[in-house]
């Protein structure tokens, strides 16, 4: 066997609900995954499962996600999401009757989200427990990720901090799927050498770094990133490489931009008339996403045409074809140079596949039947079955890298989100005196000191300065970081000063209610 | 019993300029007036002016154009001659061997008079896609001015704790932070013959002479600072200048290394087998020790035929993640396929494209209405319609230009049947510009139809 291939399928949303709201806009970045990615995903998981497949993907399910998807209140709100579509789509096979090729894509998202529906259904509502099931079947490797996807290099000044995050993510990862994680997903692939220890501690034994974090590892890897190499605690880093990389996301040869792939902002609840879809839309009155969208990315001309679903499947399965024959060239050229089976590891955000791209999970769907039926040269693997086979490795230290622009830390420290760290400092030194001074709280305490935690976890989100950064709700993430810093600090005060808000915090702990077990010693 | 037939409309609108805009429901907490979210050009590479972000609400034109002279006026740190960004993957570097003396350089930070960002905000909108695949976070094209409830409580403007951070941010950057209260920072700025702070970075012993010193804005609490060598450590402090140069320490901080941008010099290889069963806490020791004394040794061939391989990407550094936005990967829209791309191009290219100042679209749909009696069927078009409590009932159509006929029918609980069969013609002549849909102008419009 020349080579492998690992899949990495990372997925990840930040925690939002709102409970205080009936119907909140951000709310719907989870309904629209679940639509497009998640279950999606899961179908080409029972898809491969019942053609007698047995790939090895690799998928990160992070402890935010988890605890949205198994969150009862989001799981009715998704449901009544669903609900409003199919309304929406069955209205929108009446209103395109003499409007054939929209009609028969009013038609085609009609039947596809009855056929979600039934999904989510027949899962009893549990993705998580879902996609556990495909772990234990053999066919996905889950890994766990920071507890509240925080960039865990800005906050190697404070180690509790960056442990917290750590092994609150393992203890999560254990309730959700009654096991140890073998590998973690550091949000945006961010490295620093000082996280070393606590993923030995936690007993993580992979991660994947960008691929200059490899490549710049000390010393130099005599593999690239063709193959891992062990730190000096003995985990072991991957480098994601840069070919699949290119390939998906580049701007001058990715797939996802294909003229022929629908577009994703050409969306009816921006194009037809207001009071027809008001009922639908994610917060009445504002026009927004509804995810029926009945046009293709088109290319350079004057407009858009009507997305040509056939045409697009075809796409896919050359891009999948494509994107196959390329790895056999890679590891035709790699077997004359090296003297051990190379390793490709491939990692993408599993949004990538349904919601930003349309037609990702069948252009994986393809990919995976080509790469299991197709041909002999390289085996999917993850990269904790490649560990199994394959336990020695050159030991170097990987380079501090990130996968975001520049391939540090700038995009979540900058101008535009810089305010947040000064608070989170005060705050994360805050969150260890107060781990200290009550070694063995009473219940009350306990309950305040575990709500500090949430609170100050949630406020280390990489997703809030990421956001800020990109502009695409900049008012929401700020209001987000504010939120939790308030109320850790009164969190704060109260318990310094010994009066504590009993309905006050009945109220917060029943707002933010992920990590119901957490627990705050680690900060000590 | 009282029956009503089935009556029909057309109903034609112009279209509106529709801006959508993110609203949530009123909360019981006061709403604020939400932060501005036009988004300044963030370049990242250099010095830049940082205030507080209550002084960015409360800015006026002219307070900016004063700050720009005192600006103009501060020496400058030494500007950095070698930007972060264009290392980030280093494939280049590993393929060629060259350490950290032959760094690629992207881009030269402009010497002279810089306008800070910060003084440059509201200046300039951020775009965000309208068109190619999806964006991360993204909840719509016409989003970026939503309106968010803000907390009624604020958090302090500094603790106060008189700490100065140094915090690396990639090879050649710095982030010094300080937590002086406004009271602490006017005592010292008062103190100062500058009247502001000012920020020494030292590459060696504090003893020695500053590698570099910024001076920073009386109202700063941090600074970008460039610096040129990669994994080097830096120590910086806060101060101010007396009299006759006297150096006033205010805060020093820890070392900060910058990181690694190139490929290592150090050559040595060590191999470690690990067991995948046994926990790393127990095998901690052990993958110091098992290094196989006798390694295989460095194939130059192999070496210079791996960096080859390696080097074909160096020049294609576009690969991507979700951590670009996903901007970039809109960007893409040439197919991958060489000469198969029916149309090679940027899926922002209807972005590109000058909006004409003047627009109007017009669409047209057809409303059938009617009602009935509450337990009667109706269909139209064959479609079941659902009827509302009073038997009253409405059903939208998409009206293109054309002949067009429908039959709407009911059926008494008493299998009564009425029917009513709708013909239905439209046929627009457009002058000038005019186009049939979205009702957002910032959108491309669907193909243009044929009168």
């Amino acid at each position: 066997m020349p080579g492998y291939l690992s899949l990495i399928l990372h997925a990840h949303l930040p925690f939002v609900r709102h409970p205080e709201h009936e119907r909140f806009l951000e709310e719907t970045w989870l309904f629209e995954a679940i639509t497009e990615t998640y279950l999606p995903l899961l179908q080409l998981l029972q898809g491969w499962q019942r053609d007698g497949l047995q790939p090895r993907l690799t998928l990160t399910l992070s402890p935010t996600l988890c605890s949205m998807l198994r969150d009862p209140l989001l799981q009715d709100r998704y449901e009544r999401h669903l609900k409003d579509l199919l309304d929406l789509a069955d209205k929108e096979i009446q209103r395109t009757r003499w409007e054939k090729p929209l009609h028969e894509l009013a038609l085609f998202y009609h039947g596809r989200l009855a056929a979600l529906r039934g999904a989510y259904a027949a899962c009893g509502r549990d993705l998580v427990g879902a996609f556990r099931q495909f772990q234990e079947q053999g066919i996905l490797e889950i890994i766990t990720c920071a507890a509240t996807h925080a960039l865990l290099p800005l906050l190697a000044d404070h180690p509790p901090s960056m442990r917290a995050q750590v092994l609150v993510a393992r203890d999560h990862y254990r309730d959700c799927f009654g096991c140890d994680p073998r590998g973690i997903w550091l949000p945006e692939c961010a490295y620093v050498e000082s996280l070393d220890d606590v993923l030995q501690e936690a007993n993580l034994r992979w991660f994947v770094t960008e691929t200059h974090g490899i490549l710049h590892a000390r010393p130099k890897p005599q593999y690239a990133t063709f193959a891992p190499v062990f730190t000096p605690n003995g985990i072991a880093a991957f480098g994601r490489d840069a070919d699949t990389a290119r390939q998906v996301w580049s701007r001058h040869a990715g797939y996802p931009g294909d003229p022929r792939y629908r577009d994703f902002y050409r969306d009816v609840g921006f194009d037809l008339d207001l009071d027809y879809l008001n009922a639908h839309l994610p917060a009445p009155g504002q026009r927004g996403f509804t995810g029926l969208k009945y046009f293709r990315i088109t290319g350079r001309t004057p407009g858009k045409e009507v997305y040509d679903r056939p045409a697009a499947l075809r796409a896919a399965d050359e891009h999948a074809g494509h994107f196959l024959d390329a790895r056999l060239v890679q590891f035709h050229r790699l077997a004359e140079i090296l003297d051990r089976p190379p390793i490709v590891v491939a990692p993408y955000d599993a949004e990538l596949f349904g919601h930003w791209w349309y037609e990702g999970p069948e252009f994986l769907d393809f990919l995976v039947r080509k790469a299991c039926c197709d041909q002999k040269v390289l085996e999917l693997t993850t990269p904790g079955d490649y560990l199994r086979q394959h336990a020695t490795h050159q030991v170097a230290t990987p380079a501090a890298s990130s996968w975001g622009e520049g391939g540090y830390w700038r995009v979540w420290l900058n101008e535009k989100n810089e305010w947040i760290y000064p608070h989170l400092r005060v705050a994360q030194e805050r969150m260890t005196e107060l781990a200290r001074r009550f070694p063995q709280p009473d219940a009350l305490q306990e309950r305040m000191l575990k709500q500090a935690a949430r609170e100050l976890l949630l406020a280390q989100a990489s997703d809030w300065p990421f956001i800020l950064w990109t502009g695409t709700s900049p008012g929401y993430a700020t209001r987000r970081v504010k939120e939790h810093l308030l109320r850790f600090s009164r969190l704060y005060e109260q318990l310094t000063a010994g009066e504590l808000d009993q309905d006050w915090l009945r109220e917060v702990e029943w707002r933010d209610n992920l990590f119901p077990e957490v627990n705050y010693h680690y900060w000590a | 019993m009282k029956t009503k037939k089935a009556r029909s409309a057309i109903a034609v609108k112009p279209a509106r300029r529709a801006i959508p805009r993110p609203t949530r429901k009123t909360s019981r907490s006061p709403r604020r007036k939400p932060h501005s979210t036009k988004a300044k050009r963030t370049t990242g590479k250099r010095s830049v002016k940082p205030v507080t972000a209550a002084r960015k609400r409360t800015r006026t034109a002219a307070q900016t154009k004063r700050i720009r002279e005192r600006i103009a006026r501060k020496p400058r740190t030494k500007p950095s001659p070698i930007p972060a960004e264009i290392e980030q993957l280093g494939l280049a570097d590993f393929a060629a061997q060259e350490l950290e003396s032959a760094v690629p350089v992207a881009r030269q930070v402009e010497t002279g008079l810089r306008i800070p960002d910060i003084l440059l905000e509201e200046d300039e909108t951020a775009t965000a896609p309208q068109t190619g695949p999806g964006q991360k976070y993204a909840l719509g094209p016409t989003t970026l001015a939503g309106e968010t409830e803000q907390p009624a409580a604020t958090l302090p403007i500094s603790y106060g704790t008189g700490k100065l951070l140094l915090a690396p941010l990639d090879p050649h950057g710095l982030y010094a932070q300080w937590d002086l209260t406004p009271q602490q920072q006017r005592r010292y700025n008062a103190l100062s013959t500058d009247r502001h702070l000012v920020v020494r970075v030292y590459s060696g012993p504090l003893t020695e002479q500053p590698f570099t010193e910024v001076h920073v804005h009386p109202e700063s609490r941090h600074w970008f600072i460039h610096v040129p060598h990669p994994a080097s450590s830096y120590v910086a402090q806060l101060g101010y200048y007396r009299p006759e140069h006297q150096w006033v320490v205010v805060a020093t901080s820890t070392p900060a290394a910058t990181l690694p941008g190139s490929v290592s010099a150090d050559q040595t290889v060590r191999f470690a087998t690990i067991p995948a069963h046994v926990r790393l806490t127990r095998l901690a020791a052990l993958a110091h020790q098992t290094v196989i004394p006798d390694p295989p040794p460095r194939a130059a061939a192999r070496e210079r035929a791996l960096a080859e391989l390696v080097a074909l990407n160096a020049g294609q550094h576009d690969a991507m993640s979700s951590a670009q936005a996903g901007q970039e990967v809109s960007a893409a829209q040439a197919g991958p396929l060489e000469g198969k791309a029916e149309s090679p191009s940027s899926p922002w290219g209807g972005a590109e494209q000058p909006l004409a100042g003047f627009w109007f679209n017009v669409n047209a749909d057809l409303v059938v209405y009617g009602a009935t009696e509450p337990d009667a069927t109706v269909t139209i078009g064959g479609r079941p319609v659902s009827l509302r409590p009073d038997g009253s009932f409405s059903c939208r159509f998409a009206l293109p230009d054309g002949e067009h006929s429908v039959t709407v029918s009911a059926m008494s609980a008493r299998g009564e049947l009425r029917q009513a069969e709708l013909h239905v013609s439209r046929r627009t002549n457009y002058r000038g510009e005019s186009g049939a849909a979205p009702q957002d102008p910032s959108l491309d419009p669907p193909p243009a139809r044929k009168p």
